[in-house]
């Protein structure tokens, strides 16, 4: 094992430090034989009380286990003296970097290819019962053939059975569905669905949809844009633990926001955005919708809009040294590379 | 990358492991195996740790040392770091040091029993800060990166316990049936069987044996009516048994129905059927099925002495379900090797149900070329 853990880190060449964060650092490098640009994260050990970081045994074993052409690839995991080394797909760009490029026109086609790979790669995640647990458009990575393929597994795990308590702290919050800031502990693969939602808004309207400033106003925007759920409407949500009465406001059509997408389109937005996550549409559903079928059609990946700067060195998340309740800071993490933001998300609000 | 097989053992490498190429002979082996184990759920018990966890955790714990020798590494120290990586890996940690002071804590307190003297300390945490946990702490975490090497980083396992919960609810059994099923998985653990089986045939085995080693008092009628002899049991399981002759190239294709249970979460129906029971906190014995049928035949399909290899020529027109009975019949035979490691009285226990564990093995095909002699194992305890 040792011979082979040695050949494996031997294969690839670490070049400049393109990211760094508190539990691991990514280099950009090459396969020595090919040449094949490859990105490797190197994962800190040893700095921890609890050994290898939870999250970096998440990201391992998933990435073990999912081969698709939407899901980011781990080529190879090695470990060198102390560290545990992945390597994987190099990618020069991501959805977040895109989206916010205003040089950048997006045409409808464009919208409906990037939704149409990203609902693929939730599909198969879904599929091999492995929730995501973090969608939003910096964690949506695109090669240079325009492929983009979910990436940053350090917060999923398996589909849970039936009752079993999950933490509800996942999914950086404005892309955060409304079960989980009630604070639902047993919730499904429709958490994910709905952070797919919020970035089809994202991409429509070129803007984060629901920008809640903490968790309170976050459900505040929702039912703002969407209307206060009624109890028909999303049955038992009053009985969810952290369930707190809301203004009543009005449902207001998504036409009117997204005046500019058709009736198709607002269909899909609909059903990701449904307030009760057991009729919220599952990924391979909405695969069929007639939005993916009808014209336009989706715009090939190589032809899709790239940004004509680099990726910039991404800062990543920070981690929590414990595994139980480390995602609220990847929600305050994402503020962290938003500096703008930082001083409106500190603001108390006594909702 | 790992191959998805790299974790299915051929007979011959079972029986010729690292340990035993360092000198360790096979039944010392077995015996060291089953008594890391044994401390591992032990300590895993008493930190109430997930049964799945505990599942995941021996099943490292029996790969590890397909690659490495008992002789070169501690299995107690061993044991207790695929108890802290399972978990992690499970996504329910316990902390090193937890860990840790509990297992210094056991140690003290079995001392202390065997000397007939009180113990001093009376919480495993309050000794969390002396030398001997310290170090055992520090030795586990330089461990857990050994132990993730020789596993090469692979950590998903497809467990048994949701088939055989599925096939329970599909055939009308009884909770009990079930608990004594979990109970035969349980201690198939300090066994090596899902080392050379894949989670299906280790599933058939707990499934099975329920009603030759527990009392019958326990179990239902539903359950003491099946008749093993008719394969039509294994329905229960996916497994097609309305086909009696296959060709003899029996690749699974047709032996196994898609899973009719597999619960695809993508489909809409299957979704929103186990979104409702779990916003709603239902729980009971639902386990979500991890993995699907499809898997669990290519799993079966991957094996290296299937049927393709193995089978005598001469018998070509085995069906799927004949081989997977096979196996059945050669994993129990395993299983029933470590009774004679067991307590005194489990193996008296097990002694007298040696008629009831014939009578079941009776009832499957038996692998003309099976490495492991029935008649010595079942006389042996």
């Amino acid at each position: 094992m040792e011979q082979l853990n040695t050949a494996i880190m031997k294969r690839y060449s670490k070049e400049r430090k393109v990211g760094e964060g508190t539990y691991a650092s990514v280099y950009q490098g090459h396969c020595v034989e090919t040449g094949r640009m490859v990105a490797i994260k190197k994962i800190k050990i040893g700095q921890f009380k609890d050994g290898l970081d939870m999250s970096a045994i998440r990201e391992v074993k998933f990435l073990q286990e999912l081969k698709h052409e939407n899901v980011i690839e781990m080529l190879d995991v090695f470990s060198a003296k102390q560290n545990l080394n992945l390597v994987l797909e190099f990618l020069t760009t991501d959805l977040e970097l895109i989206i916010k490029d205003r040089s950048l026109i997006f045409r409808p086609g464009d919208i409906k290819s990037w939704m149409a790979m990203t609902l693929r790669g939730v599909d198969w995640c879904h599929r091999n019962f492995i929730l995501h647990r973090d969608l939003k458009p910096n964690n949506l990575l695109i090669n240079d053939k325009g492929i983009l393929k979910v990436a940053d597994f350090g917060l999923a795990r398996d589909v849970a059975d039936p009752g079993m308590k999950m933490t509800c702290q996942v999914i950086t919050r404005w892309y955060r569905p409304p079960e989980l800031l009630f604070g639902a502990r047993a919730y499904s693969s429709a958490v994910d669905i709905w952070s797919v939602g919020c970035i089809f808004a994202e991409l429509l309207l070129r803007t984060p949809y629901l920008p809640g400033e903490n968790d309170i106003e976050q459900l505040n925007t929702i039912f703002r844009a969407l209307g206060t759920p009624k109890e028909s409407e999303w049955p038992g949500h009053t009985s969810l633990p952290s369930y707190i009465k809301f203004q009543d406001y009005p449902k207001q059509p998504l036409e009117d926001l997204f005046s500019a997408a058709g009736n198709d389109a607002i269909e899909l937005l609909g059903k990701c955005l449904h307030y009760n996550p057991h009729e919220r549409i599952s990924a391979g559903s909405a695969l069929r919708l007639p939005y993916f079928s009808n014209q336009p059609k989706p715009t090939p990946p190589p032809l899709l809009p790239k940004p004509l700067k680099e990726l910039e060195p991404r800062a990543l998340p920070p981690d929590a040294v414990t595994g139980q309740g480390n995602n609220k800071r990847k929600a305050d993490g994402e503020q962290d590379h938003k500096p703008d933001l930082r001083k409106v998300a500190r603001k108390i609000d006594f909702q | 990358m790992a191959r998805r097989d790299q974790w299915i053992f051929s007979d011959e490498e079972v029986l010729h492991t690292p340990s035993v190429a360092a000198g360790l002979s096979a039944s010392d082996e077995l015996r060291d195996r089953i008594r890391g184990v044994n401390w591992l759920l032990r300590i895993g018990v008493t930190a109430r740790v997930r049964s799945d966890s505990l599942y995941n955790a021996c099943l490292y714990f029996h790969r590890f040392y397909m690659r490495k020798s008992l002789q070169q590494h501690d299995v107690e120290q061993t044991a207790l770091t695929c108890l802290f990586l399972a978990c992690k890996a499970q996504d329910a940690m316990k902390h090193v040091t937890q860990l840790a002071a509990l297992a210094v804590f056991k140690h003290r307190s079995d001392t202390a029993k065997a000397q007939g003297r009180a113990m001093r300390d009376k919480e495993p945490m309050h000794i969390k800060d002396e030398p001997d946990v310290v170090r055992l702490q520090e030795n586990m975490l330089s461990c857990e990166i050994t132990l993730l090497r020789t596993l090469t980083f692979d950590l998903a396992v497809r467990q048994p316990f949701p088939l055989i919960v599925d096939a329970a609810r599909s055939l009308q059994l009884k909770r009990f049936d079930v608990v004594m099923m979990h109970a035969v998985l349980n201690d198939s653990m300090r066994s090596n069987i899902a080392l050379s089986y894949p989670p299906l045939v280790v599933a058939l085995v707990a499934f099975t044996l329920p009603s030759a080693v527990a009392d019958e008092a326990y179990l239902s009628g539903t359950y003491r009516d099946i008749n093993w002899q008719d394969q039509r049991w294994l329905g229960a399981f996916g497994v097609d048994v309305s086909a009696d002759v296959s060709d003899g190239h029996d690749n699974g294709d047709q032996a196994l129905q898609p899973g009719k249970r597999s619960r695809s979460v993508s489909g809409d129906g299957d979704a929103t059927a186990n979104n409702s029971k779990r916003m709603k906190g239902e729980s009971g014995s639902g386990h979500t099925n991890v993995h699907s049928s499809q898997e669990v035949k290519a799993d079966y399909t991957d094996r290296p002495n299937d049927a393709n290899n193995n089978a005598p020529s001469h018998t070509p027109t085995h069906t799927h379900a004949h081989h997977l009975l096979m196996d059945t019949r050669d994993a129990i035979i395993r299983f029933a090797m470590i009774f004679r490691y067991l307590d005194r009285d489990v193996r008296a226990r097990q002694q007298a149900n040696k008629g009831r564990i014939a009578a079941l093995l009776s009832c499957f095909p038996k692998r003309h070329d099976s490495v492991w002699a029935e008649d010595e194992i079942l006389g042996s305890f």
